[in-house]
């Protein structure tokens, strides 16, 4: 009975809204979801937009996704047949992946405001500082879309890395993560005197030389407390780095303690991109203003990232009052409203909401 | 002079160009250079290099370039073909390290690749770069999408463009072959050690790694790994208490093997006495082929 009801909800929506699709569509292979799995049949292909559109308007997958790869036979099998032709790069950002402490509150399934704004946080970091600034992607090939449900995808439609096999992907995500960082080509010594990352180096060396700066400004308890001892040795420390002298204060074995210092830099960026799945050459990925089964969202593609708020401006669904019976779920925001927390509670909610339960199968429609 | 440039690059657009114009005369000389050079290839991994500034030997040399891959198609092998392409290419990148600014660019335009004020093309250079840690990418100056490497790195890059694009040229069509070089393959073959029975080494107890065991079987056949993936494998061996001996041997079948560099490289492996690398460090290589819920690959049981 829910299953027919989100079903027929998801199947107004796909009615009533244009669908993206992405650039080549005849060349990516579909895979579609059911109310049980997020992918259940995959090697689907559509020749052109009117087909995927009537697809789901008649039907309406609770997921529907898309092969960043481009194919010659997209709905060939196996794998081998479909003759991978290039692929997009896209990187997926998980909240559940920053394994924050919020989460021991509030479980995976609903991720709170506080896991939402770091995971686009880390989102605008991926953009702003790894693909723009570094790797010189123009923003007008990026697009970000929210995942629909905890996260966001970060495509890269540039044809410049479209030929790239999956080791060469690797090391993008390698990169981006701080993965394989060589200190001993970091720091080298010079008539005994310890020479290191400058702040306008270019790459990771610029990043460790202003993160270790960060690190003495604000006093940070990881630093031996001689570095934190009085403003004059913050400050000698600091202009010495910048211009690439590591040697500024005496410690002994200090290589050894600005190594294990920065080792963290690394991992910090690290766990928090999704390693496994950027670097998979036939990896599928939502379809962009398609509805996440699991939660009744859209998967939007995101305009203002700044401003943007999942909760409000990822919605699909009204205010109409529905009435459902609901086992149990924490307190949980949908646009401006908190909810619940709830166990074993029979209530009228607004439809929105109610989809929201009913997805995570967190309620019921009430007799 | 221009024809030292098309032999010291012989597959260069441009010196295929002047092998088509020129009606080769397969004469004993050009068969027997040719033949060294394949032998010497395949048997050495490289090719000497030579200079002459006389007409008819460089024409020779040019040619020498083109029956040699006609002997190396006849081979009929995957691990001759590689071992090849990576001889020639490291030939050619010998001439560049001492060639001028403008022929390496000549070259690299062959490739479309642009070098400029000591930096290329971020996508360029991932298509290229050896898998060597000290050319990931994370250990390179990068900024706004350009790398930055001295000379020597770049045509290190350069020399990974050429190898590829030789590889992917062989073999050729057999029927294309003149009777004349067909009829050497024998002596080539004489020449060449006897392939080695191919090496398997087994666990005393228990099973390898997952990880392990597939880079085992791609060194049978002949694929070429990355540096990382056989620093990996020969630090697991000897955690595991093989010799230096049988792991040496493991490699002979790597298209690209000397057997003094590898010895020192296993040797200095042992020396140093380096950990096993955790399996998330495994991962992050790209060597990981299955999930197997442990922390170190040396754990499997
Ligand atoms: S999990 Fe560890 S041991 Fe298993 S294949 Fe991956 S790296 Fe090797
Ligand atoms: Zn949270």
């Amino acid at each position: 009975m829910e299953q027919n009801y989100i079903r027929q909800k998801f199947q107004e929506y796909y009615q009533k809204n244009p669908i993206e699709w992405p650039p080549e569509v005849s060349r990516r292979e579909f895979g579609f979801g059911s109310w049980e799995k997020k992918i259940e049949s995959r090697h689907s292909r559509f020749s052109d937009y009117t087909e995927l559109k009537n697809y789901l308007v008649r039907n309406t997958p609770f997921f529907i996704s898309y092969s960043t790869a481009y194919y010659e036979f997209p709905d060939a099998r196996p794998m081998e047949r479909k003759n991978w032709l290039k692929a997009d790069l896209v990187f997926d950002l998980d909240a559940d992946q920053l394994k924050l402490s919020c989460l021991a509150t509030h479980t995976k399934d609903f991720p709170c405001d506080n896991c939402l704004e770091k995971i686009k946080l880390e989102a605008i970091k991926l953009v702003e500082e790894f693909l723009v600034t570094d790797l010189g992607f123009s923003k007008d090939d990026i697009t970000i879309n929210f995942s629909g449900n905890r996260g966001y995808h970060v495509h890269v439609f540039d044809k410049k890395i479209q030929k790239l096999n999956a080791d060469a992907r690797r090391e993008l995500i390698d990169y981006v993560c701080g993965t394989g960082l060589n200190f001993d080509s970091l720091f080298y010594l010079n008539e005994n005197r310890l020479l290191g990352p400058k702040t306008n180096d270019g790459g990771w060396s610029g990043k460790v030389a202003n993160h270790v700066i960060n690190l003495v400004r604000s006093g940070s308890p990881t630093l031996p407390a001689k570095l934190r001892k009085n403003e004059e040795i913050k400050n000698k420390v600091i202009t010495g780095i910048a211009n690439g002298n590591w040697d500024v204060v005496a410690i002994p074995k200090k290589q050894e303690l600005w190594k294990n210092l920065l080792g963290g830099v690394g991992v910090a960026l690290g766990d928090k991109i999704d390693q496994n799945v950027t670097g998979d050459v036939s990896k599928l990925i939502r379809l962009a203003n398609s509805l996440h089964g699991e939660t009744g969202l859209i998967a939007k593609i995101v305009k203002d990232i700044n401003n943007f708020d999942p909760l409000k401006h990822a919605t699909a669904f009204g205010n109409q009052e529905v009435k459902v019976e609901i086992s149990n779920a924490p307190k949980f925001r949908i646009g401006d409203q908190y909810y619940g927390p709830y166990n074993n509670n029979t209530t009228s909610l607004p439809e929105v909401a109610a989809i929201y339960l009913i997805c995570k199968k967190r309620a019921k429609l009430a007799k | 002079m221009a024809n030292q440039f098309l032999a010291h690059y012989p597959f260069t657009s441009e010196a295929k160009n002047f092998v088509a114009e020129q009606k080769i005369d397969l004469n004993y000389d050009l068969l027997e250079i040719s033949k060294a050079r394949v032998i010497s290839a395949l048997k050495d991994g490289q090719i000497p290099s030579m200079d002459t500034q006389v007409e008819e030997a460089l024409k020779l040399e040019i040619c020498s370039y083109a029956v040699s891959r006609m002997l190396v198609s006849l081979l009929k092998s995957k691990f001759y073909v590689s071992r090849y392409s990576i001889a020639e290419a490291k030939r050619a990148s010998s001439y560049l390290k001492v060639d001028s600014d403008e022929n390496l660019a000549k070259v690299t335009r062959e490739f479309n690749i642009g070098w400029n004020k000591g930096s290329m093309q971020v996508s360029d250079y991932l298509a290229y770069a050896p898998r060597a840690l000290e050319y990931k990418l994370i250990n390179k100056h990068l900024s706004n999408g350009l790398v930055s490497l001295t000379r020597n790195e770049f045509i290190r890059v350069i020399e990974e463009a050429i190898r590829k694009h030789i590889e992917s040229s062989l073999p050729i069509n057999e029927q294309a072959i003149p009777s004349q070089v067909q009829a050497l393959v024998a002596e080539v073959k004489k020449a060449l050690p006897q392939e080695t029975a191919k090496i398997t080494i087994q666990p005393q107890k228990g099973e390898y790694a997952p990880c392990i065991k597939k880079l085992l079987e791609d060194l049978k056949n002949s694929e070429n790994l990355p540096h990382i993936a056989r620093w990996s494998l020969a630090v697991y061996l000897i955690h595991k208490g093989v010799d230096v001996d049988s792991i040496v041997n493991l490699f002979k079948t790597a298209p690209d093997f000397n057997e003094k560099v590898t010895r020192y490289q296993v040797e200095y492996v042992k020396k140093r006495g380096y950990k096993m690398p955790n399996c998330s460090v495994i991962m992050s290589y790209g060597l990981c082929v299955a999930r197997c819920r442990i922390k170190n690959p040396l754990e499997f049981k």
